[in-house]
């Protein structure tokens, strides 16, 4: 009877309590998004798994829980924890942009700087609430929107927050159908959302190759501590570019950031322990993730009508929303956006090159802040 | 609570000021740079002659509207490319040669079964179908 009871008071059953019940909803709610709403699946459908791993309750010192030494868990959050997913990712995904529209248009990298603004508008506002610049710091490169430079920046800086900055950064990446469009549209005039942009040139091969080079030295020399992201992200595009070693452009491209795509969301979720996750600070993560997110989105359209009244060929404002990093689904959005004012104007193409520009624009982001705060 | 003090304690304004500043003016230089490129791309070939590597295909000034008319355009094109292609090559070739809307043609040629798949990703010109 003794050794019954004693069973049961170690299952998760008996040792639950509310925060790891509250923690499994949220990651049902990530699970149902992902499946039924088809909101960002590759990301969601991990983390959301990852974070009903995480919140089974366990009897503490098993060497179980993530944040356990000798763990499982803990060998694969070392991926997270010292920036190694980030940085291969990248990879792969300097290995399926395709510079070409952003070479033929250059003006629209501009998009991508201004749509960056996000972030040191919300470093403000994190400071002013009162959280440590280190943590401020993390919290404002949610607004860079990319889910695998927050998660490198908050791993350096305040690595007890990568959980619900995570978190926090790829929920709202999702949320761009939700988020993105009433911004656009509440900032631009029916006549902006029609302008129509002009076919874009072709580039040569050699400007495709030259571009890796030079964007990674011109970058990584102003900052460096973007090495790892922008470093791997120009390898991976020169090899896709380069055409003589297809196959490692593809494997980077597939299996690579596939295996450590599905690793950095199963271990991020994972990391949300409810007792770990649930504070006030989180909170604060995500209204301030709301409002980074938000701000890119406007800068990026702002800046767009301010380039209109100096430029003689306009930029339709809305490719202004894609400055901000996150590939694909802002470029997705400002397409889609501008379709339904007018069925025959695609825009895709264009809100691609603002959104490379913006990966970029995010990794020099981290770098430059990561150097303040040494 | 929110406090500017904090702020000014921190040297916020001070890093966000220079952070801005740094990243705007790193993207700049870089698209400055990108955008002589391809000057720099023409210096360095000092202009190749005959080095095209595709026959101009003439179109007319009114391009006609049925997909029937159309498809004797895109046919000349169709033969510089292999007999399967990918759809983006058929698009850039389009596209050098200044047809117009070569998206919605592509789709258009799809849908009424010009362009077979061949799976993979490529596809064939069906000629059958341009004399139904």
């Amino acid at each position: 009877m003794d050794l019954l009871l004693q069973f049961l008071s170690n299952t998760g059953y008996y040792l639950a309590d509310w925060r790891h019940v509250c923690m499994i909803l949220v990651g049902c709610l990530f699970i149902y998004l992902a499946i039924a709403k088809q909101y960002e699946p590759l990301l969601l459908l991990p983390i959301g798994f990852g974070i009903l791993v995480g919140n089974v309750p366990f009897f503490k010192g098993f060497g179980l829980g993530i944040y356990e030494e000798n763990s499982v868990l803990h060998y694969l959050y070392f991926g997270v924890t010292s920036g190694l997913y980030p940085s291969i990712v990248f990879l792969g995904l300097g290995a399926m942009t395709d510079f070409s529209s952003l070479l033929a248009r250059p003006k629209l990298m501009l998009l991508g700087a201004a749509a960056q603004m996000g972030i040191f508008f919300t470093l403000l506002s994190a400071l002013g609430l009162g959280f440590l610049p280190k943590e401020a710091a993390s919290i404002a490169i949610i607004g860079g929107a990319d889910g695998p430079t927050s998660i490198f920046l908050t791993a350096k800086l305040a690595p007890h927050l990568i959980g619900p900055i995570a978190i926090a950064a790829y929920s709202y990446m999702a949320l761009i159908p939700i988020i993105q469009p009433p911004i656009m549209r509440l900032l631009t005039t029916r006549e902006e959302r029609l302008i129509r942009m002009s076919e874009p040139r072709r580039p040569s091969k050699k400007e495709l190759l030259i571009f890796p080079v030079v964007g990674l030295l011109l970058c990584c020399f102003l900052a460096p501590a973007s090495i790892p992201l922008l470093g791997t992200f120009f390898f991976g595009n020169i090899m896709k570019e380069s055409g003589v070693v297809d196959r490692l452009a593809k494997t980077a491209s597939s299996s690579i950031i596939d295996t450590a795509t599905i690793f950095l969301g199963l271990t991020v979720g994972a990391s949300t322990q409810g007792d770990v996750f649930l504070t006030g600070k989180s909170v604060g993560i995500f209204f301030l993730g709301s409002v980074a997110f938000s701000i890119a989105t406007a800068s990026g359209v702002i800046f767009a009508k301010i380039m209109n009244l100096f430029t003689k060929e306009k930029i339709n404002p809305l490719l202004g929303a894609a400055g901000v990093s996150a590939v694909p689904g802002s470029a997705r959005e400002v397409h889609l956006t501008g379709l339904k004012e007018d069925p025959t104007n695609f825009l895709l193409m264009h809100a691609m090159a603002c959104n490379s520009s913006g990966v970029i624009g995010s990794a020099i982001c981290a770098g430059i802040l990561w150097s303040f705060m040494v | 609570m929110f406090s500017f003090q904090n702020i000014s304690a921190n040297n916020g304004w001070a890093m966000a000021l220079a952070g801005a500043l740094i990243v705007m003016t790193g993207l700049t230089v870089l698209s400055f740079i990108i955008s002589r490129l391809h000057w720099l791309v023409g210096l360095m070939e000092k202009k190749e002659k005959g080095s095209a590597i595709t026959e101009p295909v003439g179109i007319p000034e009114k391009f006609p509207e049925s997909l029937a008319a159309q498809a004797i355009f895109y046919e000349p094109l169709i033969k510089q490319l292999p007999e399967t292609f990918a759809l983006d090559a058929l698009y850039t070739l389009t596209r050098d040669n200044d047809f117009p809307h070569p998206h919605i043609t592509i789709r258009a040629f799809r849908t009424a079964g010009f362009l077979v798949s061949k799976g993979e990703g490529r596809f064939a010109w069906n000629a059958t179908k341009q004399g139904a």
